[in-house]
């Protein structure tokens, strides 16, 4: 807290000197060009930090890391959201571009889509700890990041245990062991809760549409399909070959698929029109039942700590008949 | 008589150039005009200016009478045809077909051809000496045999006029002979009205009825042919010394064309000549 | 080679129509879920029993069986069409970059999200319809339709199209890939009879209007000069046909995407057999293009059944080497120019 505060006040100062007579933009430019060069210099000058650890990531790798890091990059949405829940949102200083959780993190720089980081843009923010997910950052950027002597932590969130594994570490490298504690350990509960709710429950079986034109749905390796089954439902597509297959609309209505949901962000009327489309489909099980709901892609795909919010949104829809309040009770 | 063909005060231009200038000239039915001159002088923008493919920029072409531009293209295929110097098929074609296509401009839109359109495509194929290609494609033919199917064609348009391009430039000199016959064959026996653009004058003059020497896109001279092959006109549109004498067979004006060394000067040459007007 | 005399043309309608029927009985028969023709026969009599097998037959593979006929119809006929107007044999519906020109308006509309009614397909039309009027205008400004000119002006419009377009592609998010990857591939995974009613009168009224041109297309075939003097408005008559081309293939693209090679290997094939007379070559290679369109999706769907191939996938994939082995075939037609 205290080194940020100091950098704030170091870039006020700097500001400050711009000259008066100057267009704002153009001084403005300039300066942040300065202070660039000025970043870059301090780059090849700066010395292994005094007080660092050494701890192995995800990727198995050895990463150096200062005690404290007071500048992070996060390079994925699901650690964006691990590093706040985590109480660590001050010290981030940059994120993946599509990093829209909590609503705070809208205003912080971003450094492009997680796929596609701009390593100009991560070198522009001076972070002493950039943090990435294996699962979708490229290794050709974190290769490259490492080159150039920015420490570079991989989380690899793929399922529950992966992501209560992903949030104790990070507590533990960053200092913030108890907060990581309470958010697992309230995870756990809220996850067995499910669990035991579901046990000896039938399974109805349920199609996850990912997309529409065409029908695009997830096999059992994904993240969603996890919930789904957790949740106390039966991926029908579980089997094929590719996380994210295209699925022939006869295989469907063979399936008879007991539930629809649809991840997606539309608004309200595309929604409906996307399950008026459903309508004409009245053989299967879940249209004449009227049991289509649509559900945010970000608590399901993303690996982060609201996947235990989408579990819970997923077993109120596959399983309405059964009341979500053991929690509180156990 | 009224002309079939008549040019009158014609100029032809492309953008900023004129090719063609104040050409005035009339075709009478049953005439066979060969029109001479050097490369660039305007020849065959002429023909396609009488054939309506280019507009005049000023005067007019009437055909029988009417501005050869108030005809629709259809009405007038089915009296004019034109034989060009090159064809450009680009797909597979049989002879036959190829020759049918003059039908075209006498069925409508969604009519096949008759008994009649065969009767005439078999006697034009028969007169070009060509039935016996009936199922060959035309892609496989000699030179000799492919101009043959495209007169074949234009005589299916049952045309009262052909107006040929340069139809000899690229056949030997044995398949040149026999196209003038042929073409000599439909001006005589079938009434048909010729325009000629040639290279070669002597094969023209020994054919041709009447001469149209073609200069800078100007009329030269227009005439019988020994009022145009002349020694004068020669020398002064081709600008080169030439030797003129008669075809000891038919009686036609025969030019050689003489190079720089091989002038009047050498005297070896002056011993042979024999100047029309002394026969 | 066959003769164009009306009896010689209804017999090889005849023939294509039975082999369509075919065709389409084995689409309908087989996909994901296998029914074999017994079973099929059952379904469309009725007497099947299974709600579900009547809706995947008639409900999902009809419409989709229709409209892969339907496109397929009116690809072979622009393919005919552009290869004898272009005197290219390379020609097909999109080689002038209308079909990249829809592309590009279908992706616009995805990427930007517009709302109204059949938004997609609507730019995807509207696309095609103004890249036509950019090749007509940049090509006539330049004088005359000359072939080369078009040609050019079509390779740069796709070049330029296909660019905006992988701008788009690079940045959309992830999941608007697959819908974006639709119109590059061609897909008729979305058919439906309403995409029918649209498309088939298009292509059925166009294919009668261009049958009427069946006599001027032999003769541009034989050069501009040849058709003039033979009795043709060049310029008007090709000015005519390519508007009526750019209708046909915006509204095919409108509702197939970019379907590739079968408006280029049908009018080779159907040339090789029945010659190059306009008046057997427009219908022979309209219901050709069809069955060939039927049986290319019909494989889409079974190949990895229970997923989908984009039926492009299947049409450039056997396309591309067949194609080669046409132009090294001898006599395969087109006489170098």
């Amino acid at each position: 807290m205290k080194n940020a505060d100091r950098e704030n006040v170091l870039l006020d100062s700097f500001r400050a000197k711009v000259p008066e007579g100057r267009s704002v933009m153009a001084s403005l430019a300039r300066a942040k060009k300065v202070w660039m060069i000025l970043m870059i210099f301090g780059f090849i000058c700066r010395d292994v930090p005094i007080s660092a650890k050494t701890v192995v990531d995800a990727a198995g790798r050895q990463v150096t890391a200062p005690d404290a890091p007071q500048r992070i990059i996060s390079m994925a949405p699901s650690v964006t959201e691990m590093l706040f829940a985590l109480g660590l949102g001050p010290r981030v200083v940059g994120v993946s571009r599509f990093s829209d959780y909590p609503p705070e993190v809208q205003n912080l720089p971003k450094v492009g889509p997680y796929v596609d980081i701009h390593i100009e843009a991560v070198l522009g923010l001076n972070p002493d700890l950039v943090i990435g997910a294996e699962d979708g950052n490229p290794h050709h950027v974190t290769s490259k990041l490492r080159e150039l002597h920015i420490p570079v932590y991989i989380t690899n969130p793929r399922d529950f245990q992966g992501v209560f594994h992903s949030l104790e570490s990070l507590g533990e490298l960053l200092g913030a062991e108890e907060r990581a504690a309470a958010l697992v350990g309230d995870m756990k509960r809220r996850l067995e809760c499910i669990r035991s709710l579901t046990s000896g429950l039938p399974r109805p079986k349920v199609l996850l549409q990912i997309e529409h034109t065409p029908l695009v749905t997830v096999n059992r390796d994904t993240l969603q399909s996890k919930l789904i089954e957790l949740a106390g439902g039966d991926n029908p597509a579980q089997g094929e070959p590719v996380h994210y297959p295209r699925y022939s609309m006869e295989t469907v209505l063979q399936s008879q698929p007991d539930v629809i949901i649809i991840s997606t962000m539309l608004d309200q009327s595309s929604l409906q029109s996307e399950i008026d489309g459903w309508k004409r489909y009245s053989v299967l099980p879940a249209v004449r039942n009227g049991r289509i709901y649509a559900i945010s892609p970000n608590i399901i795909a993303r690996a982060g700590p609201r996947i235990i919010q989408g579990l819970e949104t997923m077993f109120k829809m596959i399983h309405p008949e059964v009341s979500l309040d053991c929690g509180k009770a156990s | 008589m009224e002309p079939v063909l008549r040019a009158e005060d014609l100029g032809v231009g492309y953008g900023e150039q004129d090719v063609l200038e104040n050409i005035s000239f009339q075709v009478y039915a049953g005439d066979f005009l060969s029109v001479i001159g050097p490369n660039g002088s305007g020849k065959t923008t002429l023909l396609r200016a009488l054939s309506g493919a280019i507009r005049a920029r000023t005067g007019n072409v009437m055909y029988k009478g009417i501005p050869v531009r108030d005809y629709s293209r259809k009405q007038l295929a089915k009296s004019m045809a034109f034989v060009a110097q090159e064809y450009a098929f680009t797909h597979p074609m049989t002879v036959k077909e190829v020759v049918l296509m003059g039908r075209y401009p006498h069925l409508s839109r969604l009519s096949f051809e008759g008994p009649h359109d065969l009767e005439v495509a078999r006697q034009a194929m028969r007169f070009t000496d060509t039935e016996h290609l009936g199922d060959r494609r035309f892609q496989e033919l000699s030179g000799g045999e492919r101009q043959r199917v495209i007169i074949a064609r234009a005589l299916a348009q049952e045309p009262e006029i052909v107006l040929f391009d340069e139809p000899t430039a690229f056949l030997d000199i044995g398949h040149q002979v026999d196209f003038f016959d042929l073409i000599w064959d439909l001006n005589r026996n079938r009434g048909l009205t010729i325009v000629a653009v040639s290279h070669d004058i002597n094969l023209a003059a020994q054919y041709s009825g009447r001469m149209l020497l073609m200069q800078k896109g100007r009329v030269y001279r227009l005439g019988t042919v020994s009022e145009v092959v002349t020694e004068d006109a020669m020398r002064a549109v081709y600008g080169k010394q030439v030797l003129l004498d008669l075809n000891p067979v038919t009686g036609s004006p025969r030019i050689t064309l003489l190079g720089r060394n091989q002038g009047a000067e050498s005297g070896a040459v002056v011993e042979h000549r024999v100047m029309p007007e002394n026969t | 080679m066959i003769a164009a005399k009306p009896r010689n043309i209804l017999l090889v309608c005849g023939i294509l129509s039975g082999l369509f029927c075919l065709v389409a009985a084995l689409g309908l028969a087989s996909g994901a879920v296998p029914l074999g023709f017994g079973r099929l026969w059952e379904v469309l009599r009725g007497s099947s029993g299974s709600a579900v097998e009547e809706m995947i037959v008639l409900d999902l593979r009809l419409p989709r069986v229709l409209l892969a006929g339907v496109v397929g119809f009116g690809l072979g006929q622009c393919g005919v069409v552009f290869q004898t107007l272009l005197r290219n044999p390379l020609a097909e519906p999109f080689i002038l970059g209308i079909s990249s020109g829809s592309a590009l308006g279908a992706i616009a509309a995805i990427v930007l999200g517009l709302q109204f009614p059949a938004a997609v397909s609507v730019c995807a039309f509207g696309g095609g319809l103004v890249t036509i009027a950019l090749i007509l205008g940049i090509s006539q400004g330049r004088g005359s339709m000359n072939t080369t000119t078009l040609l050019l002006t079509g390779v740069v419009l796709n070049a330029f199209f296909y660019s905006i377009i992988m701008f788009f592609v690079s940045t959309s998010t992830e999941e608007k890939l697959h819908a974006l990857l639709f119109w590059l591939y061609g897909d008729l995974g979305r058919s439906q009879y309403l995409h029918v009613a649209a498309v088939a009168p298009v292509v059925i009224l166009g294919a009668l209007f261009l049958y009427g041109y069946a006599k001027s297309l032999n003769l541009l075939a034989a050069g501009d000069e040849a058709a003039h003097h033979l009795g043709i408005e060049v310029e008007k008559t090709k000015i005519v046909l390519f508007v009526t081309l750019s209708l046909i293939t915006g509204f095919v693209v409108s509702v197939s995407g970019v379907i590739g090679f079968v408006g280029l290997i049908v009018p080779h094939l159907v040339r090789m057999v029945l010659g190059s007379d306009h008046r057997v070559l427009l219908p022979a290679a309209g219901l050709f293009g069809a069955c060939f369109l039927v049986a290319a999706d019909t494989a889409a769907r079974v190949v990895i059944a229970p997923t989908e191939l984009p039926v492009g996938v299947i049409t450039a994939f056997l396309g591309a080497p067949f194609f080669i082995l046409v132009l090294n075939r001898k006599g395969s037609g087109w006489s170098p120019s």
